[in-house]
């Protein structure tokens, strides 16, 4: 599939936006505030795959976490393009720590959604894991800050997590 | 690191979610390569984070078409970042033209070093030919003149000998060379006297031939001659009332009496 949509097959990107849009779209959605800002993002972030799959090489990594990587930094360009034009208050906050905060907030932002069954099955302290280390793209060092926790319990807890992610999908 | 140990780092984690160092994601690529089966735990993990972002709700129809309409299917250039292609420095202009100038200077100064040396080669070339056909040409000419001089010679030996008026005397060797032989041409009417050496010795060093004329029974001295060849008919002196010619071998310059024992060669009218 890689290689078709390398060569120009549109059938083959299809099959891609198929099989990966909802699940970048649960990612996105966790940035904005509604559904069809979800929508437009992931507008902007398929049109990035496609212009820029020659870029992709499976010596980095999964497709997917390829993908995830586009989605997020949509998201991210969306909101503070968004926070810029809107949210004048926030401007002055620089850096990481506007971003930082401004994902956590939104990942209290759910509602609009629905939050995904599945996800939503697993214990408190696992979902919140899951929203910093997958959707909003933490290193196991930031979920560490961010949760006041050491790191060798992030890495178990994510691991934990995401085993019981498994379990549940069985 | 054990394939256990390895799954249970947490380094697949990171590396699915997109936060693994390239340390990390090389580890886990060397790690698939020894450990196949480790291809199975990472599509499992892959699978629960996709499940778990997943919608409840599907994905809106409509937003697929959405989506594909304004992506730009066309077949792509290339795949690179062609928007990060440095483009010849623009405010450079006048730069760049100063060096296609110069670059076009010093190609036609080339060119035309070539073009010198080119015709250089020529010119010397040709005037060596002009100098080689100039001699050719001097060499031809003084053969000509040598030919028409000798065409003219044999023109006037072949009047002398075919005057009819002329009397040809053949003179025959004497003691001193027996095999000598010389041919007189003597006109009566005009006096005139031509020898022709057929046969004879060169003169030693310091001697030369003399030609005699018997008048009235006495010798009259026709002049001296050079026997060597090739020198044809030669014009003595006039001779008139001649009975007979002889030529006798005299000292250089010739004398006034002949040395009768040096005749070598005689021949009656």
């Amino acid at each position: 599939m890689i290689h078709s949509i390398r060569q120009g097959d549109q059938q083959a990107f299809s099959y891609l936006y198929d099989k990966y849009s909802n699940a970048l779209l649960g990612v996105i959605n966790t940035y904005t505030e509604s559904q069809e800002e979800a929508e437009d993002v992931l507008q902007t972030c398929f049109v990035k795959i496609w212009n820029n799959f020659g870029q992709y090489s499976e010596d980095k990594g999964r497709l997917y976490t390829w993908m995830l990587n586009i989605a997020r930094n949509s998201a991210i360009d969306y909101t503070r393009s968004k926070g810029s034009k809107n949210n004048k208050k926030n401007q002055s906050i620089d850096g990481n720590m506007y971003e930082l905060n401004k994902n956590y907030n939104h990942s209290e932002n759910y509602d609009h959604i629905g939050l995904n069954t599945i996800l939503q099955k697993l214990k408190e302290e696992h979902q919140e894991i899951i929203k910093l280390a997958y959707f909003e793209g933490f290193t196991h060092e930031e979920v560490s800050k961010q949760l006041n926790m050491p790191l060798g319990t992030v890495k178990t807890k994510i691991r934990q997590a995401i085993l019981n992610l498994r379990e549940l999908i069985k | 690191m054990e394939l256990k140990e390895f799954i249970a780092s947490g380094i697949i984690e990171s590396y699915l979610l997109g936060t693994a160092t390239s340390n990390e994601v090389e580890m886990v690529h060397s790690m698939l390569k020894k450990y196949p089966e480790l291809e199975d735990e990472i599509t499992a993990i892959e699978l629960a984070l996709i499940t778990a972002s997943s919608n409840s709700k599907p994905v809106n129809a409509d937003l697929k078409n959405r989506i594909f309409e304004s992506i730009d299917f066309t077949p792509k250039q290339t795949s690179g970042p062609a928007e990060n292609m440095v483009p010849f420095s623009s405010s450079k202009t006048t730069g760049r033209w100063t060096r296609y100038v110069v670059a076009a200077s010093v190609v036609a100064l080339i060119a035309s070093l070539l073009l010198n040396v080119m015709l250089y080669m020529n010119m010397n070339r040709a005037s060596n030919d002009m100098a080689r056909l100039n001699d050719q040409n001097i060499k031809m000419q003084s053969e000509l003149a040598s030919q028409n001089s000798s065409i003219s010679q044999m023109k006037d030996q072949m009047a002398v000998m075919t005057d009819t008026s002329n009397q040809k005397i053949t003179l025959k060797g004497l003691t001193p060379q027996p095999d000598a032989l010389a041919t007189v041409y003597w006109n009566p009417e005009k006096n005139n006297v031509h020898l022709y050496v057929n046969n004879l010795i060169p003169a030693p060093d310091g001697k030369q031939y003399q030609l005699w004329a018997i008048v009235d029974g006495k010798p009259v001295d026709a002049g001296v001659f050079d026997c060597a060849k090739g020198v044809g008919l030669q014009n003595m002196k006039n001779i008139s009332n001649a009975q007979a010619f002889a030529v006798t071998l005299e000292k250089a310059g010739g004398s006034p009496t002949p040395t009768l024992e040096a005749m070598y060669l005689i021949g009656n009218v």
